[in-house]
This record gives C-alpha cells, sequence and structure tokens, in this order.
C-alpha cells in the first residue's frame, strides 16, 4: 500500500499529499522509443498539487538512496552529494525538495528551476 | 507496494513475495524513532519445516538478506536477493546451489498494471530453476 503524506498548512489551512509507493514493472518505456524489460523495482513519488506558478510536478523514481533530489546529484535540503543513508533520509529530502522547490543549478547540481509547492490554495 | 508472483510449475502452486512501503514508530529494540519509512519484507512461501518466514525489515541498501555480505547495489539488485533467499530457504528448486533467478530459461513476463498517478500496487512474476513463470496484472 501506498503511504500518504500529508502536507498541512496553518496560515492557509489546506492541505496536499504527495504519494510515495514502492513498485515493482516489468517493462519500462524510455523516452516513448524503446522498451527496457528488465524487472525493476522502485520508489515512485507523485502528487496532484502544484508550484506556485501553477505548473504540475512530474513523478520522480528513485531506484537507488543514490538518486538525490537534485538532478541525482545533490540532496534537497544540503549540499551534500552522497547517497541518502537510510529510505527515510529519502523520502524527507524529497519532501522537503516538494514542498521548498530549488533555484535554478543549487549547489551546482546542474537542476532546473523548480518553484515551491503552492499552498495558498 | 510489489508483489511478486513466484508459480512453482511442479507443485502448481504460487507464491507471493511481498515488498510493501510503511510509515509507523519503528521500534526495534534500540532507542525509539520518529516515524520511519521503511520496506517490510514477507512471503507466503514456507520453510521446509513448515514454519512461515517472518519479516524483515529494510530500512537502507544494507538491511539486505541473510546471509548476503555487504550493500546491494540499488532496489532492483536488493528484491532479488530476498526472493532468491526465500525460494533457496524454502527449497522451491531442486538443487541445493544458490545460483540468482535467471539461470533458467524462462517464458516471457507479463507487464506492470500501474499507471503513474495512482499510487494502485503492481504485480509481476518471476521464474526460477524448474518452474516457469505465469502472467498476471
Amino acid at each position: 500500500m501506498a503511504i500518504n503524506l500529508q502536507i498541512y498548512s496553518n496560515a492557509y489551512n489546506t492541505t496536499k499529499t504527495i504519494t510515495v509507493d514502492f513498485v515493482a514493472d516489468v517493462a519500462t518505456i524510455i523516452d516513448d522509443s524503446s522498451i527496457d524489460d528488465t524487472t525493476r523495482y522502485f520508489f515512485k513519488l507523485t502528487t496532484s498539487a502544484k508550484d506556485t506558478d501553477n505548473l504540475s510536478y512530474t513523478t520522480r523514481v528513485v531506484a537507488d538512496l543514490s538518486d538525490l533530489a537534485l538532478n541525482k546529484t545533490k540532496q534537497a535540503s544540503s549540499n551534500i552529494g552522497t547517497p541518502y543513508a537510510s529510505i527515510r533520509s529519502m523520502i524527507l529530502d524529497y519532501v522537503y525538495d516538494y514542498i521548498n522547490g530549488h533555484a535554478e543549478d543549487k549547489f551546482s547540481s546542474g537542476v532546473h528551476y523548480k518553484a515551491p509547492m503552492k499552498v495558498s490554495s | 507496494m510489489a508483489s511478486i508472483n513466484i508459480y512453482d510449475q511442479g507443485t502448481n502452486n504460487t507464491y507471493k513475495v511481498s515488498f510493501e512501503l510503511k510509515s509507523t514508530i519503528l521500534n526495534n529494540g534500540l532507542s525509539p524513532t520518529p516515524t520511519d519509512f521503511y520496506l517490510d519484507v514477507s512471503t507466503t512461501m514456507k520453510k521446509t519445516d513448515g514454519s512461515s518466514f517472518g519479516h524483515y525489515v529494510v530500512q537502507s541498501l544494507t538491511d539486505t538478506a541473510p546471509g548476503i555480505v555487504g550493500a546491494a547495489n540499488d532496489f532492483s539488485d536488493l528484491c532479488k536477493q530476498y526472493i532468491t533467499y526465500f525460494i533457496n530457504e524454502a527449497q522451491l528448486i531442486e538443487s541445493s546451489s544458490s545460483s540468482s533467478t535467471s539461470s533458467s530459461s524462462s517464458s516471457s513476463t507479463s507487464s506492470s498494471s500501474s499507471s503513474i498517478d495512482s499510487s494502485s500496487s503492481s504485480e509481476s512474476s518471476e521464474s526460477v530453476g524448474n518452474t516457469s513463470s505465469s502472467s498476471s496484472s
């Protein structure tokens, strides 16, 4: 069963949800052009929330604890490039990134700009 | 939740290995921690004495299956280690070796039914030794 993490805004009395699940897929369609039929196991993070630019979030896939939140190269909450120590650390850091967004190339990760999560409505 | 079907053609039995993501306050005998996120690994396979396997808690890639030395390369590697461990301990294959699940020929497996925007669980099948895979969705 997936976990639904509730993000509550006291200022606006709103709640946003981030869903985290661990899944196994037999086939993966890559870039709409090829199929990888290796069975893969990975974490999948999704949300219907939008950012303050009113843009949606793409599905985020974490296959390894070295898949860091900022472009797979840096953790979102600190300028650290080493793998997460635990599943808990990984989830909390990704949730941090959802909530706070990040500047262009934050921590020299090469990541593109993403606005913070919109909680006003 | 990732749920894997293991079909044993010899006995016509199908077993499940499940990897369920959980969020609870985990007290494993050490100091109580805040809410933790971890994988709960379990199976419907039985040991040779008829007893059940326990639940295994995976908090990081170092929480590998019994008998595995060192951390797993990634979550796919870790899950396959657990599947292999259960199959070997349940002695579902005739050989006593601990070869990997991909050592024998197998028929094609089915595709997953999970969709991107939903949180539904997904299932897939693996074949081992003298067993064969079964389609499931």
